[in-house]
């Protein structure tokens, strides 16, 4: 964002647009850090962990409504136009995508904790090792799109929205395997819903990484691709 | 350029098999196919255009303000001309009703047609053009005269009024389509200049249409009001481009956006970039219209 946040004759407008920035990348760190904690605490069934995830949710939506309530100030005060609008309109966007993700951890944490039901997910070896690959996938897919984000980059961006496919097809391989654990013994079926819900957030995760990607192409070129299929997408200027 | 050398640059393109723009020749009017390269961004051309401006070049004296620009207005809309001071927005205004003429070291070439016609045609009478080409001044500036008079003094000199009922069934229209009748119907007699600032702006407006213009120029026509009543002409000039065509200079970027369907930016005397409103301000095409909008003067 250094070009977005430098240049303006009026030197406030950049320190309002820098300030923005610090918070999203804050709040970009906090959220990736729930999911990370979060799956950890589940793979390791470790309850304190999951809590402390719940316990911070509350500094994510604090972020939400900071951030949210600063792009409105700017907004009237600055009258954006051009570039400058595509931006605060796409950080506002991101925020909520990030806040989304926020909640897709604490969905985890409850599943650690046995959720409503107070039913333990015991994770079969198998699954956790699907639960860590399809984590490591769409928190790397997330923090690739913060960056591409920060750096208005959208090559990366494209990038990181074309391995949404994957994270799916992850997410499907999973769910057939889960399928036949029930097929094979009808008493796994209420775990398995869980252990489902837990993938079903991180594929989630997985979404908002690739809406956040779109957001970048949105400022950098003008393009609303929100409704694009990613697996054509490109961007202005890509050599491919 | 001579029509012949027109033609034969057309069908060079055609025996090439490429597509090329139609040149824009109005029936028995002078050949508009730009000469000059395309420095602009965007479409300086559209559909029946009411004026039409190809390879004009402004000097006063040795400066250059205008500098090979060719642009089409088009009807009953609203154009915003727009950039930084000395960037040649007000001088273009003023080559579309020969406001020009009358700058001693002004010298204006290329071709600007009103409905095919030069305007800049030996037998265009200045006078004539003047009343279909209307202009509202940055600085109201009513005549030292009744507003009855104010708005009168236009169709009775150019004959538009048989009778005296005639002459106040113009006044009473002009001042109603400009928003100030209800205000001033029972002080007619009253000088234009007891007026607030905001009404004499809209007297000089209902003065302009009072001799029914096609196109309303205007420069910078709210700069020396306040937001109510810029407001309110911002509303006026809204429901004129139903009527009639409006072309207008102002220094705000944000009054550009509300006002108008078209922008124009300026530079330098060069004509950047044009385009639909919503698009030149929210995605330009050009840096320095981008930078322009975007409050990063440099």
């Amino acid at each position: 964002m250094n070009e977005l946040t430098e240049g303006h004759t009026v030197k406030g407008y950049d320190v309002d647009l820098a300030g923005l920035r610090i918070k999203l990348l804050e709040m970009g760190g906090l959220v990736l850090d729930q999911v990370q904690r979060a799956v950890g605490a589940l793979v390791g069934a470790d309850e304190p962990a999951a809590r402390t995830v719940l316990a911070r949710e509350q500094e994510v939506n604090d972020y939400d409504l900071r951030i949210d309530e600063d792009s409105i100030a700017l907004i009237a005060r600055r009258q954006p136009m051009g570039s400058d609008l595509r931006a605060i309109i796409s950080i506002a966007r991101t925020v909520s995508d990030l806040e989304r993700v926020g909640d897709e951890a604490k969905q985890i944490a409850y599943a650690t904790l046995g959720g409503d039901a107070k039913r333990n997910v015991k994770l079969s070896a198998e699954l956790a090792r699907d639960a860590r690959h399809m984590a490591r996938f769409a928190v790397s897919m997330l923090r690739d799109a913060l960056d591409a984000f920060d750096r208005m980059d959208a090559v990366r961006a494209v990038e990181v929205a074309r391995r949404d496919a994957e994270l799916n097809a992850e997410f499907q391989s999973a769910v057939r395997r889960l399928v036949t654990q029930v097929m094979e013994d009808p008493r796994r079926l209420a775990p398995v819903l869980d252990a489902v819900t837990v993938l079903k957030a991180l594929e989630h995760v997985g979404d908002h990484a690739k809406n956040i990607a779109r957001h970048v192409l949105y400022v950098v070129e003008g393009r609303d691709v929100r409704h694009e299929d990613t697996n054509v997408l490109f961007a202005v200027g890509d050599g491919k | 350029m001579s029509n012949a050398v027109a033609e034969e640059r057309t069908s060079v393109n055609n025996d090439a098999g490429i597509n090329v723009k139609p040149s824009h020749r109005q029936p028995g009017g002078p050949d508009l196919t730009p000469q000059t390269g395309a420095g602009t961004v965007g479409t300086i051309t559209v559909d029946n255009p009411i004026m039409s401006s190809r390879d004009v070049n402004v000097y006063y004296g040795d400066k250059h303000a205008i500098k090979n620009l060719s642009l089409d207005i088009a009807r009953n809309q609203v154009i915003a001309m727009i950039g930084p001071s000395g960037c040649g927005k007000s001088t273009y205004l003023r080559c579309l009703n020969r406001m020009n003429d009358t700058i001693e070291s002004a010298r204006v070439t290329g071709s600007i047609t009103m409905d095919g016609r030069d305007i800049y045609d030996r037998r265009q009478d200045v006078v004539q053009l003047r009343a279909r080409v209307g202009m509202v001044f940055q600085k109201p500036n009513p005549f030292p005269k009744s507003i009855y008079e104010n708005v009168a003094y236009g169709p009775r000199i150019h004959g538009l009024a048989g009778d005296r009922v005639e002459l106040d069934e113009i006044v009473q229209t002009s001042l109603g389509r400009a928003g100030l009748w209800d205000e001033v119907k029972d002080r007619l007699e009253n000088p234009g200049t007891s007026l607030s600032g905001g009404q004499q702006q809209r007297l000089c407006i209902a003065r302009t249409i009072a001799i029914n213009p096609e196109v309303i120029l205007m420069d910078e026509p709210c700069s020396a009001l306040d937001p109510i009543a810029t407001a309110r002409i911002e509303d006026l000039i809204d429901e004129l481009r139903a009527s009639y065509t409006i072309c207008i200079v102002t220094h705000s970027m944000q009054q550009a956006a509300r006002v108008s369907q078209r922008t124009a930016y300026f530079h330098l005397g060069d004509l950047i970039e044009v385009g639909e409103t919503d698009r030149i301000f929210t995605n330009p095409r050009h840096k320095l219209t981008e930078d322009y909008i975007t409050g990063r003067f440099g």
